[in-house]
């Protein structure tokens, strides 16, 4: 099963590569050296793909304007896996927002008020799994978060300037697709309650910082950035959580390249592990 | 809608994303200001800019052309050339 993945991870890897041609920087890699749950040092590598329907479809976004909310819709796909037993999960699915603001008029043009708060519903449906291909969730996520980040929002503090959080409730399905039998270990582990071949329904909160360069030492920018992410489970009365620390070293003033120190506990879905694993890595915007 | 026009209400969103003191004017690169990492999902500073501004080329009238590819790495003038 895991050469099939292999040659699986080559062939996506090849096609983002094909696809990313002319694009605005549509590919994330992030390469990292980590101590995983079994405490093996290991390589965890990181995917983050973003394409619009324009460059796939050759079509603009699904987009709608209304009176006074809009909606906007992209496919993405992310991958975070890795070797030995480190935490992997892998996402592909079409995602969205649908955005509520107020008017204004700048240069004689009506357009949407961004300098006061304003509410963004993120939705998306697709699918998550693991590296193992083992089980397969099929999600619809609807949630909402609230953007009072913008500048001109002077009730929100600076500090707070730099969060974000989100509440999103999840439904869907959890496929069982494993017939080799083969057990994950460490990481890799789906220690979640729920069942193979049941329905899911969780409702999810989020959390996070990102100070960006806060102080620069000589050329080097120097910045923290961290998430919380917790789940209640409906159907099993469960809780999960996943944590995540990292403090960064930003290499260039675009701040797309930056080596890292990182902290996880808890893997997140969909395999919802309650390992850890910290390590040193390289991040490089393509 | 004029091609200066547009650059104006360009401006006004990436100053209300403009966290980081960066200075905007229409030299002003986007992928300095903006980020698809600051939110959640499709509720990021990138992704918001841009339905923004779409949504205010409808909305007064003119046409909705595609975006270039190589938008985020450019300026604010690049952009507002290619979209009236």
């Amino acid at each position: 099963m895991s050469r099939y993945f292999k040659y699986l991870t080559i062939i996506i890897l090849l096609y983002c590569t094909v696809l990313c041609n002319a694009q605005e920087k549509p590919l994330q890699i992030s390469l990292n050296t980590i101590k995983t749950e079994l405490k093996k040092g290991a390589i965890g590598y990181g995917i983050k793909y973003l394409k619009t329907e324009d460059s796939l479809f050759k079509v603009q976004d699904l987009f709608g304007a209304k009176e006074n909310y809009l909606y906007q819709f992209t496919p993405q796909f992310l991958i975070q896996s890795g070797n030995e037993d480190a935490f992997s999960a892998i996402t592909a699915k079409i995602s969205g927002i649908f955005m509520f603001f107020h008017q204004t008029t700048i240069a004689g043009l009506v357009t949407p008020n961004t300098s006061r708060g304003f509410q963004t519903f993120p939705i998306s449906a697709g699918i998550e799994t693991n590296n193992m291909f083992n089980i397969v969730n099929c999600i619809l996520e609807a949630g909402w978060v609230p953007w009072y980040q913008t500048v001109g929002n002077s009730h929100t503090p600076e500090l707070l300037k730099h969060t974000k959080i989100g509440f999103f409730i999840q439904g869907g399905y959890k496929f069982a697709i494993d017939s080799t039998g083969k057990a994950a270990l460490g990481g890799e582990a789906d220690q979640s309650k729920e069942a193979k071949d049941h329905a899911i329904f969780r409702t999810k909160g989020s959390f996070g910082i990102d100070t960006k360069s806060l102080v620069n030492i000589g050329s080097i920018g120097i910045g923290i950035a961290g998430t919380a992410d917790g789940w209640y489970d409906f159907l099993n009365s469960e809780v999960y959580y996943a944590l995540q620390g990292k403090a960064r070293f930003y290499l260039t003033k675009s701040l797309d390249r930056y080596f890292e120190f990182n902290y996880q506990k808890g893997s997140g879905a969909p395999n919802f592990n309650k390992g850890d694993q910290f390590g040193f890595g390289l991040t490089i915007t393509f | 809608m004029t091609e200066d026009q547009l650059k104006e209400v360009m401006k006004f969103h990436l100053q209300n994303f403009n966290n980081e003191g960066v200075a905007i004017n229409d030299q002003t690169i986007h992928n300095t200001v903006l980020s698809d990492s600051d939110g959640f999902g499709d509720s990021n500073s990138k992704s918001i800019y841009r339905a923004a501004i779409r949504w205010t080329i409808q909305k007064n009238g003119a046409e909705d052309k595609p975006w270039p590819a190589d938008w985020f790495d450019n300026n604010v003038a690049y952009l507002a050339s290619k979209l009236i």
